[in-house]
């Protein structure tokens, strides 16, 4: 009888993957859907159980001094703006572009963490997800990881000039260097090397 | 087989950034009329033309590199806009600049 139970709910189990399985070949793997509630719950409890206790418990030994948080605002608008945007909410070309979408981290869901669970994620990233590994593995000291964690606690208070020095800081393609001399050229009345107006990516 | 799942990753990739990316409109002119909701610019230069920009709550205005607003924006002043094409394919203002350039660190 025991043996006949274990053998239903082990076909019952092949049969939910294979379901599954078949759901996830038809949507195909565009990555213009949404996570459905489900895959968000699951992955998000997976990944919040594989960080390490250790790193869970860490507190950042940087003090959230106006330096130290200067000095995440810049690291961040270079490295990470990109995708998560210059005001963390992820509306970018980029992060809209992912699947899963970078998280709003002004909200509780990213807020809420421990410093040592950012901190782990920004050294390891996020396995099958945008989020490369930027730090060295087993590292629990990297001095501009924690001033970035300082700078993520401080985007719930990011004042407009914060924003508008990002936006200088934000790295540029050699065309939007042109795209920026031309334009301040113009502004300035210097209309002879004012090209015709164009478009790009 | 290496090499066949490198070049699919590298084709995902490619493919996923010519997604992400979003054409931007860059005009270079000016004011010829200004709106509750919208400004007309005509360009300079040798493909002159006059464009109308829808102006949006999240257009953001910036006046000799500061922040600023529709209200600041005179008729006959240079201006430069940046807009996103909608699916009307209409004009919709991302940033309007205007005043002296703000100066770049970079």
């Amino acid at each position: 009888m025991r043996r006949r139970i274990i053998a239903a709910l082990i076909f019952i189990a092949l049969l939910g993957a294979a379901g599954y399985g078949w759901s996830l070949l038809r949507r195909g793997f565009s990555a213009h859907d949404e996570p459905s509630g489900l895959e968000s719950l699951v992955a998000r409890t997976a990944r919040s159980l594989a960080v390490p206790a250790s790193y869970r418990r860490l507190n950042n030994p940087y003090p959230p001094t106006a330096e130290n948080i200067r000095e995440g605002l810049e690291h961040f608008a270079d490295h990470c703006a990109v995708c998560h945007a210059n005001s963390g909410g992820g509306d970018t070309s980029f992060g809209r572009g992912m699947y899963p979408r970078p998280p709003d981290m002004r909200q509780p869901l990213t807020q809420n963490k421990t410093d040592g669970e950012l901190y782990y994620t920004i050294q390891n990233g996020i396995r099958l997800s945008g989020m490369p590994a930027f730090g060295e593995k087993g590292r629990t000291d990297d001095e501009s990881t924690w001033r970035l964690v300082l700078f993520i606690r401080h985007l719930t208070k990011l004042t407009p000039a914060e924003l508008r020095e990002m936006e200088r800081l934000n790295p540029k393609s050699r065309a939007e260097f042109e795209q920026e001399r031309l334009e301040g050229e113009f502004l300035r009345g210097e209309e002879s090397k004012q090209p015709a107006p164009r478009r790009h990516h | 087989m290496k090499r066949m799942l490198a070049v699919l990753c590298l084709m995902f990739g490619l493919v996923s950034v010519l997604q992400a990316h979003e054409g931007m409109h860059h005009f270079l002119g000016k004011v010829t009329a200004v709106a509750d909701n919208s400004i007309t610019v005509e360009t300079t230069g040798k493909e002159s033309k006059v464009v109308t920009v829808s102006i949006t709550p999240q257009t953001k205005f910036e006046k000799d590199g500061n922040p600023a607003s529709l209200k600041d924006l005179k008729v006959g002043e240079r201006v430069v806009v940046h807009a996103k094409e909608n699916k009307d394919k209409k004009f919709e203002a991302a940033v309007v600049i205007f005043g002296k350039p703000a100066s770049k660190k970079h």
